[in-house]
């Protein structure tokens, strides 16, 4: 009789579940509401290989830390080259996005197309992140703000002439905070994106870029681009 | 500085000032230790202290900036963890602090660089999906060395100020010491060591300071009025000293023994004589040992030596010639004096013994001989005490065998007398009957007067005491010369009270004593006279006084009155007497413990008094009730009498003659009489002692060895009437003992009394 009664429930429990950290905000992470670009894109990859799948918002570094101590089983959005730093994670080979980061200006004479333009503006961007703080050698300001969300204001009150961040970010801070804004082109710098596993899952590393690289073969990544980050591009 | 002050300071620090100085160093050392330990107790606080504000301060970092610090270190906002780090660091002690990740510093502030150091790891703990997740630590590190340093600032502060306090009052201490006391001091001894213990002449000190004033008299004005008094009296002292010493020289002087005083050396510090040819100079201040010869030396010297070692006194004899050469003996001691437990000095006291000693030879040489006499002389009493012992045997042996030979004829004449009484006599007959029972019932009391005195003079009277009821043996003596008293017409008054006068006496004793007394007050008392009987109390004592009204006696007939065989005139007279009595009751009273006395004056009549101990009547058992006897009429038994002189057989045939229930039979010899009583059982057989042939133990022997006769009483009827006889017969086994001269009517009581024992007794 017990195990009449428990066999449905170990039938479902069978169905293994990983979560990923993120420290990336709308479109990528999900809203409520709204499930973001990469929350959707988890969901067809990891369905593929038979896992159940969420998304933790973390903060930015946290999300790696945690990632890294096992606390969560991977992050799902980072650029190549963390496994240095964080020797419990595992680099899923096929790429997640190409990501731009660029410049935005709130005034339409600000001309930023290389780093070294950057050196005649007040700049702001995100503290601790890397790609900007390599990059940006000369200003004539640097403001780095402890969150994305203050990010706009500081392009908004004036005391920054041109904030830093990826397109699609910046697109969503700059559409919640009511500003009409595009992003300077051509972008300052592009990134390929990736997932990454702790050591324990490395079995699931391969199983995951083959099904990533189906999703991409079978057109749903690139429905999955249109429906989630497209949109938000200002109309030309 | 004047050279006064410079004087006194001198003294004050140098001049021999050692209590002053004593006092300094004891109060410095004290201060030092006192010091010393309270600022060790207060450093410790201030450790405890300084520790604790560490432990607070990390709390307090605990409590306070855990959160901020947690919620940088999960959103890793570095410059906003190290910011936290910075300021964390200012707070007191706290030279290190970090934030562990992964075991690894990831922030820190500050380096931990003391030898000692207090740390403590607090976690970083934040809630993640439901869960407590710790993300890190915080690690401080708190430097003791600061703490320490800060105390031994303060214990060097501490000590430098409490050194110079304490020097600075212990100059003053020692300034005042001097002033107030040592200088006071110092002239006091100066002027003790001016006084001659010799010639004392009473001087006194005074001080260098005001006669009176404030907090006075102290310390010193009694140390000097001590001295003063000291002072004075030592004159007087040793002025009693000398004449002491005087005095002892003058008592010792005479003495014929050496009294000297030793040293520990043996040497001699006081002589009370010496020989003739010495002087005291001589003696005093030489050693003990050169006045012996030199092989007796070493003995001295050892005993000498053991007085004082051992505090114990020694003592020797010996004999050394005298200056002239004459051998004398010697017996000397001595004794530790003791003083405060160590011995001091010793005396030794020798004596010359040697005409003592041709004493006690001479005595020993005497003794010798004395010893010789004293044995001839114990060999010829112990002869002398073997032959009155054989007398004494003799005199027994004569009044036992005198009594005997006395009382068969007597019961012959007695027992006669009774038959002619009763068997209806003319009156003439009748009275002449009574003469011859009165002068044989006369006969046999002289008789048992006499044996009782001889037993008393040898020793062989039983006295039996017991608690008595004085008044009730005094009623019985009367009862017994009731007839006497009826017959003189006397008044006899008894001032007794019944169960108030319980003495300790013989009670058969008591009663011939009284008796005896009695019969004198009515025979020796006028016709028609007064006897008065009165009980007193005496201390302890009951005193019973018989007073008559007769002619009294004289004091010279008084000194006589306890006399043996002494009747004061009386034998001339007609009234009866053997002269025995009184003397006989003196004897038996003071038996008893008791005194008997008696008072007369010439013409009014004589008091006879006895003084009795006196008894707790408590302890007296109730007389036993007595039974009622039946008539004699009804008496029936078969009698067989084996008796050797046929007057006796005669005599109780004609006696049991009016019983004709009683049948009699008799037999001349133990043979005969032991075939009868085979013939036929008889009820009782009366039994004579000395018999031709078989005595009476022998039938008696016989008859109890037969069962026939089990219940045949046998009555002894015997002239062997001395205690020990009839002690002998009931042991013996004969139911009862009766001595001749053989009371007829006692008789047939006896055989009424055992037959009725006899029918109640279970078979």
């Amino acid at each position: 009789m017990g195990s009449a009664f428990l066999a449905p429930g170990l039938v479902l429990a069978a169905r293994p579940r990983l979560t990923l950290a993120t420290g990336t905000l709308p479109p990528l992470a999900s809203r409520p509401g709204q499930v973001g670009f990469l929350e959707a894109l988890a969901v067809e990859v990891f369905n593929r290989i038979g896992y159940d799948v969420a998304l933790l918002k973390l903060p930015f570094e946290r999300a790696l830390i945690n990632a890294n101590a096992g606390v969560e089983d991977g992050d799902v959005f980072r650029a190549a080259g963390f496994e240095r730093d964080y020797p419990n994670l595992m680099r899923v080979p096929e790429r997640v996005l190409e990501l731009d980061f660029v410049a935005y200006a709130l005034r339409p004479e600000v001309q930023v197309r290389e780093w070294v333009d950057l050196a005649r503006y007040h700049v702001g961007y995100v503290n601790g992140w890397k790609i900007f703080e390599r990059n940006v050698k000369a200003a004539r300001d640097i403001t780095t703000v402890r969150d994305l969300d203050q990010l706009m204001p500081l392009l908004a009150s004036g005391r920054a002439d041109v904030v830093l961040v990826d397109r699609w970010q910046g697109l969503w801070l700059a559409r919640e905070a009511g500003l009409v804004l595009r992003p300077l082109e051509p972008p300052l710098a592009r990134a390929e994106m990736f997932i990454y596993l702790h050591r324990k899952h490395e079995a699931l590393v391969a199983l995951v870029a083959a099904a990533l690289t189906e999703v991409k073969r079978t057109g749903i990544w690139q429905r999955l681009v249109d429906e989630k980050l497209k949109p938000l591009e200002p109309v030309r | 500085m004047s050279d006064e002050k410079a004087s006194f300071l001198h003294a004050a620090l140098f001049n021999g000032n050692g209590v002053a100085k004593k006092l300094i160093v004891a109060l410095v050392l004290f201060s030092a230790v006192i010091t010393t330990l309270i600022t060790a107790a207060e450093l410790y606080a201030d450790y405890r202290s300084d520790l604790a504000q560490i432990d607070r301060s990390i709390e307090f970092i605990g409590k306070s900036y855990l959160p901020a610090l947690t919620d940088a270190v999960w959103v890793a906002d570095s410059e906003q963890v190290q910011t936290q780090l910075e300021g964390l660091l200012r707070l007191p002690d706290i030279e290190y602090i970090g934030i562990v990740v992964d075991d690894n510093a990831r922030w820190s502030a500050g380096k931990s660089v003391s030898q000692r150091i207090v740390s403590a790891e607090i976690p970083l703990v934040r809630a993640h999906r439901g869960q407590a997740l710790t993300i890190g630590s915080v690690r401080v590190a708190a430097s003791v060395d600061g703490v320490i340093e800060r105390l031994w600032r303060r214990l060097l502060v501490t000590l430098i100020s409490n050194a110079v306090k304490t020097l600075l009052v212990a100059g003053f201490m020692l300034l005042v010491f001097q002033y107030l006391v040592t200088r006071h001091l110092t002239r006091i001894a100066a002027f003790v060591r001016r006084i001659d213990p010799a010639a004392p002449r009473g001087e006194q000190v005074q001080l260098d300071r005001p006669a009176s004033g404030r907090w006075r008299p102290d310390i010193l004005d009694a140390v000097t009025t001590s001295i003063n008094g000291l002072s004075s009296s030592l004159g007087v002292a040793v002025a009693g000293l000398r004449r002491s010493d005087e005095r002892l020289r003058a008592l010792t002087r005479e003495s014929t023994a050496f009294i000297y005083e030793l040293d520990r050396q043996g040497r001699i510090t006081f002589a009370n004589r010496t020989y003739p040819s010495l002087t005291h100079e001589q003696v005093e201040g030489s050693l003990l040992t050169d006045w012996f010869p030199p092989d007796f030396r070493p003995r001295i010297g050892q005993a000498v030596a053991d007085t004082f070692d051992q505090a114990a006194p020694q003592r020797m004899e010996f004999t050394i010639p005298d200056p002239v050469g004459q051998p004398r003996a010697y017996v000397m001691s001595i004794m530790p004096l003791v003083r405060d437990g160590v011995t001091s000095a010793a005396v030794l006291t020798a004596l010359d013994i040697s005409d003592q000693k041709a004493s006690e030879l001479a005595i020993r040489e005497l003794n010798s001989s004395l010893e010789a006499r004293v044995q001839e002389r114990t060999a010829q009493l112990r002869l002398a005490m073997e032959r009155a012992e054989s007398a004494s045997r003799a005199k027994s042996e004569f009044l036992s065998h005198m009594s005997h030979e006395l009382r068969t004829p007597l019961n012959a004449v007695l027992g006669f007398a009774q038959i002619i009484e009763i068997s209806d006599p003319t009156p003439k007959q009748l009275t002449w009957a009574g003469e011859i029972r009165r002068a044989g019932d006369h006969l046999l009391q002289m008789i048992e007067e006499l044996l009782d005195l001889a037993r008393i003079e040898v020793g062989k009277i039983g006295i039996k005491l017991e608690v008595l009821d004085l008044v009730l043996i005094i009623d019985e003596a009367v009862a017994i010369l009731k007839p006497q008293i009826a017959a003189r017409r006397l008044e006899l008054t008894r001032e007794c009270e019944g169960g108030n006068a319980w003495v300790m006496a013989d009670r058969l004793r008591l009663r011939q004593v009284l008796v005896n007394l009695l019969s004198n007050a009515v025979k020796y008392n006028r016709e028609q006279g007064k006897i008065v009987v009165r009980c007193e109390q005496r201390d302890d004592r009951i005193r019973v006084s018989i007073a008559d009204s007769g002619m009294g006696l004289t004091p010279e007939q008084l000194a006589k009155l306890f006399q043996p065989f002494e009747r004061l005139g009386a034998e001339r007279g007609s009234v009866e007497g053997t002269g025995i009595g009184l003397a006989l009751s003196k004897q038996l009273v003071e038996l008893m413990g008791a005194t008997l006395g008696a008072n007369s004056v010439v013409g009014e009549g004589t008091v006879f008094w006895i003084e009795l101990p006196q008894a707790d009547g408590a302890t007296v058992a109730a007389p036993p009730e007595t039974l009622a006897r039946p008539p004699m009429q009804e008496l029936s038994c078969d009698v067989l009498y084996i008796e050797d002189m046929v007057s006796n057989i005669e005599l109780i045939a004609a006696f049991l003659a009016p019983y004709p229930n009683i049948r009699l039979r008799t037999a001349l010899s133990g043979d005969s009489g032991l075939a009868m009583a085979h013939q036929r059982r008889p009820d009782i057989v009366l039994l004579d002692i000395h018999l031709p042939g078989m005595d009476g133990y022998q039938i008696l022997h016989a008859l109890r060895s037969d069962m026939q006769f089990r219940e045949t009483l046998v009555i002894a009827l015997s002239a062997d009437a001395m205690p020990h006889d009839v002690q002998r017969g009931l042991r013996a086994g004969f139911d009862r003992y009766l001595p001749k001269p053989i009371n007829l009517h006692g008789l047939l009581d006896t055989i009424d009394e055992v037959l009725r024992a006899r029918t109640v007794r279970p078979s």
